[in-house]
């Protein structure tokens, strides 16, 4: 599964940077399809062994039309389910599938919701 | 507020670091061969190397056309490459795309680029070889800053304008690596050797310039693998490229 490979990034990203802390928020983009609990199965096997809190939070796909401005939510796009796998893996296929429903131009910008990101808290 | 970041930074640095080698195959000019090129070489070092052909030329990708594939990644502890052929496994934007056009962005092409290296399995790898597309654009800039060791291949044909314009992008990233191992000049035809001499003050810049001939009915090659290695030039190259590997 690919959510392996996020769950290992992820990993690497708290030992590397990050070995003075223990809780952790994950924002995971909406746009990436994560399955969560697939994904927390498979961090859970990866991190076990290092006694971190996670907390997840997932973030709400907004993409801004980069010709008139327009703001629409990813959610609001009716892609099919071979559409969302193909953006799941690689997020930039959305610029295959999208155009802005104001104005038809397929220059727009994720401006939230893509990617993972991680941050300490206390 | 403590920084939030980019899970993917670390995992890129991470994949490239078990890598042996990475190698760019690049030029400032288009339809000079650099496809054509990195294409040619993996066929020749997949003979004793396990290689990664990977395109990133993600608005105009064409190895998938030179190797004469549609297969497809599987899914397995990320995304595993397929081998197309003994030892030459292949990594393409098509797989997401399916060929369809897109409009990228300088920001699009650094997502992509962590993106792919985030998720592709290169576990066993020993040569990455990255095709590209034209000009000292976004894309170089991001190699130049992720992928610090890779080593550069450039292509150039054998005219002046070719010349002229690889002469100044190779300048420019010369500022950036000191990497610069290959100069190949493509499309060689056998009574060229005339324009070739306006190449010698480039070649004090690279560690080696190799030729590659013009090749008659190239098409015909095209997911060829065997026949490939069997052209007449290639044994000539093998011996050129050996002590890089
Ligand atoms: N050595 C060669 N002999 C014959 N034709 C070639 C050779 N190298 C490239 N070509 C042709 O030149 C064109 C451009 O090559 P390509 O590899 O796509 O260039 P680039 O990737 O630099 O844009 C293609 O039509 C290709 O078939
Ligand atoms: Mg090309
Ligand atoms: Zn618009």
């Amino acid at each position: 599964m690919h959510e392996f490979a996020l769950a290992k990034a992820l990993k690497q990203t708290i030992t590397s940077k990050y070995n003075d802390h223990s809780k952790f928020i994950v924002y995971i983009g909406q746009i990436q399809n994560i399955e969560l609990e697939v994904f927390k199965a498979a961090l859970s096997e990866e991190v076990h062994d290092l006694n971190i809190s996670l907390i997840f939070q997932e973030v709400p796909a907004k993409i801004r039309c980069n010709i008139c401005g327009y703001e629409f939510l990813y959610n609001s796009l009716g892609l099919s389910d071979d559409q969302q796998e193909d953006i799941h893996f690689l997020p930039e296929a959305i610029y295959v599938y999208v155009k802005c429903p104001k104005c038809k131009s397929n220059d727009f910008e994720v401006v939230e919701g893509r990617g993972i990101f991680i941050a300490p808290y206390n | 507020m403590l920084p939030i970041i980019d899970i993917r930074v670390q995992a890129l640095k991470e994949r490239i670091r078990k890598i042996k080698k990475i190698v760019v195959v690049c030029s400032s000019k288009g339809g000079v061969g650099k496809s054509t090129a990195a294409y040619i070489l993996s066929c020749i070092l997949s003979k004793s190397k396990k290689i990664a052909l990977c395109d990133f030329d993600f608005t105009g990708p064409s190895l998938h056309l030179l190797l004469d594939t549609n297969k497809t990644f599987t899914e397995e502890n990320g995304i595993k490459l397929p081998e197309v052929s003994q030892n030459l496994f292949f990594l393409s934007i098509v797989f997401f795309t399916h060929d369809k056009p897109l409009a990228l962005r300088g920001n699009n092409i650094s997502n992509i680029i962590l993106e792919l290296f985030t998720i592709a399995d290169f576990e066993n790898i020993e040569i990455l070889i990255i095709d590209t597309p034209p000009t000292t654009s976004d894309l170089i800039l991001d190699i130049l800053k992720y992928l610090e060791n890779a080593d550069f291949w450039v292509v150039s044909s054998n005219s002046l304008l070719s010349y002229h314009s690889v002469n100044n992008f190779v300048e420019v990233i010369s500022q950036r690596t000191r990497n610069l191992e290959l100069l190949i000049l493509n499309k060689i035809f056998p009574d060229d050797p005339e324009s070739f001499k306006i190449f010698e003050k480039l070649k004090s810049k690279f560690r080696r310039i190799i030729s590659l001939p013009y090749i008659n009915n190239i098409h015909g090659y095209y997911g060829k693998i065997k026949e490939v290695r069997s052209l007449d030039f290639i044994e000539q190259i093998e011996k050129d490229i050996v002590d890089f590997m």
